[in-house]
Order: structure tokens, then sequence, then C-alpha cells
């Protein structure tokens, strides 16, 4: 005899157990009835597509690349302004004209004052300071830079450059959440429409970057991707050759690696 | 996710009704057996299995198939029930009347008077931890992978719990062991 019980102890306790809560007849009807009954109470509608957890990811990185978009356009008005006091400050007192500004060669009959007074109108940026007869002509470094810098200076270019560094963040989110679907190969309908959406407003940027190289190479490269993203069909049979075909081109182009780099630096180019 | 169950998803999904009702009969023995197994009431078991099936139609949408339909269903049958049982408890509703029980009386005749009685006492004492391993592996029949995939743990911790449970249960016993000592 030993203290340790047996193991016909063991089973015995096994075969009781079997006995702890035994469940009566499954009571499926009213239950069935119990449960419909319930959802019938609750506002109940089918679930939409935009209500599963994963098609919240395209609206919630469009609200991102949103605000993303606000901030960098207020950092911008604000870092683009110090620069323009200064460059305003520091040439009004030798208030000159522009380097390619050709002698005025003034209309018979007219006085001096008056002649100047209609070429400074027609000629003169609204921050150039007034030229008098005998001022040297300005140093290069006092004009702001038009040929290398395409975006800076007036306000419509502004515009443009914040179109730029917002369509290329929006374009960054579309390209990382079609990675992210692609992955578990469910790319959805509304990631080839945010996709074509892209296509458009890539389209439109291109024909305005001709004078700018880098950014045209940038553009021509988001358009061959986003072309291709636009028509996957998801219902398509070679879904999968597809989705490959895509992030090939996505690695070989190293599209992301240049979104992320190049949008930073053109801003902050356009920002001194 | 196996592909019958992808469909009848997707078929529920869509809002076709006889979807919904063979989802509920392809499920609804082995989970209200699982549910009346801890809750040990009739009309706690039938709430919450109502609750668990209202949940998972519900959230079908959220449904991601990294396990199976029959796991993630028991899943919410298991947190459902514990939640149940501790909300019961506080409001002092539950009897632990075991007499109750339909078959205790025409079984106890061939046992030692109490060690039916005092088993199931142990059972209901084990932790929130051990009881369900211990309902789910020695009582239902569930194995330990399944054991694991419902209630998120490792297989090798559902084994530990196990063992645990079977040690305190026979601790809890060993006044009866006597009459079975090797």
């Amino acid at each position: 005899m030993t203290d340790h019980p047996s193991d016909d102890f063991d089973e015995m306790l096994h075969d009781v157990a079997r006995d702890y809560n035994r469940p009566s007849d499954v009571p499926r009807e009213r239950m069935w009835s119990a449960i419909q009954t319930a959802r019938a109470r609750r506002p109940h509608t089918p679930v939409a597509p935009w209500r599963t957890r994963r098609v919240w990811l395209v609206p919630a990185a469009a609200a991102a690349v949103l605000l993303i978009g606000i901030a960098i356009g207020r950092a911008y008005e604000h870092w683009s302004a110090a620069p323009n006091a200064r460059a305003v400050a520091t040439t009004k007192p030798d208030s000159v004209a522009t380097p390619t500004q050709a002698p005025v060669k003034e209309p018979p009959g007219m006085p001096n004052a008056v002649a100047d007074a209609t070429h400074r109108a027609d000629t003169i940026p609204p921050e150039a300071p007034r030229s008098t007869p005998n001022a040297p002509r300005s140093t290069p470094k006092a004009q702001p830079s038009t040929h290398s810098e395409p975006f800076a200076g007036n306000s419509a270019s502004m515009a443009y450059q914040l179109a730029v560094v917002e369509h290329l963040a929006g374009t960054e989110a579309m390209l990382t959440s079609f990675r992210a679907a692609a992955r578990h190969g469910e790319v959805d309908a509304q990631i080839t429409a945010w996709a074509r959406n892209l296509l458009t407003t890539t389209r439109l940027l291109q024909a305005s970057a001709a004078d700018d190289p880098t950014m045209k190479r940038l553009l021509d490269d988001l358009e061959l991707v986003l072309v291709q993203i636009a028509q996957y069909r998801s219902a398509g049979p070679h879904r999968a050759e597809e989705l490959e075909l895509i992030e090939h081109s996505i690695e070989r182009r190293g599209v992301i690696g240049k979104l992320h780099t190049n949008t930073p630096a053109r801003f902050q180019r356009a920002g001194t | 996710m196996h592909s019958t169950d992808r469909e009848l998803i997707a078929r529920c999904l869509a809002g076709d009704a006889e979807a919904e009702r063979a989802l509920y009969d392809t499920h609804v023995d082995r989970i209200y057996r699982l549910v009346y197994r801890m809750a040990g009431d009739g009309d706690l078991a039938e709430d919450l299995t109502q609750d668990t099936f209202i949940r998972a139609f519900e959230r079908l949408d959220q449904f991601r198939g990294d396990s199976s339909l029959a796991t993630w269903l028991h899943s919410i049958a298991v947190s459902v029930t514990l939640n149940g049982i501790r909300k019961v408890k506080r409001i002092g509703l539950r009897t632990t009347d075991l007499t109750e029980t339909p078959l205790l009386a025409a079984e106890a005749r061939t046992l030692p008077p109490d060690l039916r009685t005092r088993l199931f006492q142990a059972i209901d004492a084990l932790s929130e931890k051990l009881r369900p391993v211990y309902i789910m592996h020695d009582i239902e029949g569930y194995t330990h992978e399944e054991i694991g995939q419902t209630l998120g743990i490792p297989t090798g911790t559902s084994k530990a719990r196990l063992f645990d449970a079977r040690a305190k249960l026979r601790a809890a016993l060993a006044p009866f062991a006597g009459d079975y000592s090797a």
C-alpha cells in the first residue's frame, strides 16, 4: 500500500468527471429563435466592404496624407516668408534693377520721371526695389534664383510645389498600402481606384515638370507603376503573377526609395 | 481557412439566411456542450450560447481565417462564458447545489457517497486558467492543439495547465484514494 493514488483512482476520477455538468439535449430551435429575435432588435445592416478592417486603411491613409500636406504647406509658408523678407532688406540700400534689364530708351517727348515709372511697372517684380539713375547694378546674390529652382518665387509656383509634395506623399502612402495588401494577395478595388486618381494627377504634374529633369524622371517612373496598379483586376485569372510583376516594377525602379528621399529634399531646397 | 468555411462566411456576409442557419447548425452542438459544462446551468448555457452566435454573426466580417471557423467560434464562446460566469458570480445568482445534477443520484449508488460531490466541487474550485483546459480536454475530449488555439495559449501551456488541474483534483480527492491505492 502506498499513499499515492493508483491509476485506477485516476481512471475513476476521469470517469466520474464526465458527468460534471452533463449537458441536456441541445435546444436548437429555441436558441435559434432567440438569436433571430435579438438580432432583429439590433440595427442590422449588411456588412459593407468599407466596414471591414482592412478597407479602413485606405481612407485612414488618405486622411494621414492630407494632414501631412497641410502641415508641410504651413511649414513651407512659414519658412519661405523669412528668406524673402531678408532679401528685400539686404537689397533695399542698393536699389537696382535685374541683371538682365536693358537700358531704357525713353519715348520722345516723355518726361524722364514718367518713363522711368512706366518701365518699372512693366518689368520690375513687385518685391524689387526702385532703381535710381546713378545706382550700381545689383549683385547676383541679391536676386532670387529663378532658373535653378522653378518652384520658388511667386504664389503660383508655390502652389505647384505644394501640390507636388502632397502628391508624392499620397503616392507613397498608396504604394505602401498596395504592397501591404499584395502580400496577402488581397488588393481590392479601392486601391486600384486610388491608383487611377493618382495617375491622373501624375500626368497633370508631368506637363509642368519639363524643366526639372529629376522630378520628370520620378513622375515618369510613378506613371508606369501607377498604370500597372490601376489596371490590376483582383478577379483576374493571373492575379498572383500580376502582383508579382507590379512588385518587381516597384523594386526595380526604386520608386518607394525615391519618393521617400526625394520629397523632403526638394521641399527643403525650395524653402531655403 | 477551409474552403467550405470561406464560402459559408461569404454567403453569411451577403445576408444569406440559409447560410447563417447552416453555420449555426454546424457548430451549435459542440459549443452548447462546452458552454454548458462550464456554466453548469441550462438557462445560463442557453443565454451564453445565444450570445456567442449573436456576437459571431456581428463580427463575422472581422474573421481573418487565421484559424478555423470552429476555433474562432469556440474562442468567442469561452470568452463569453467566462465573462458570463464572472457576472453571475458577482450578482450571486449562481448556485453550486450540485445535487440538482440529473445523473447524480442515479450513479451515486456505486460510489462513495461524497466522492462525486467532492470532485464536482473541486472542479468548480479550479482557477479560471485551469478549469477550461480540464473541461475541454478530460471531459469534452478536445486536443491540446485545439485548446491552445481556442484559448490563445501555446500547446505546452495547455498541457501544463491540465497537469496542474489533475494534481489539484487528486489532492482534493485524496481522502478517497485509500480504496484505490496500489
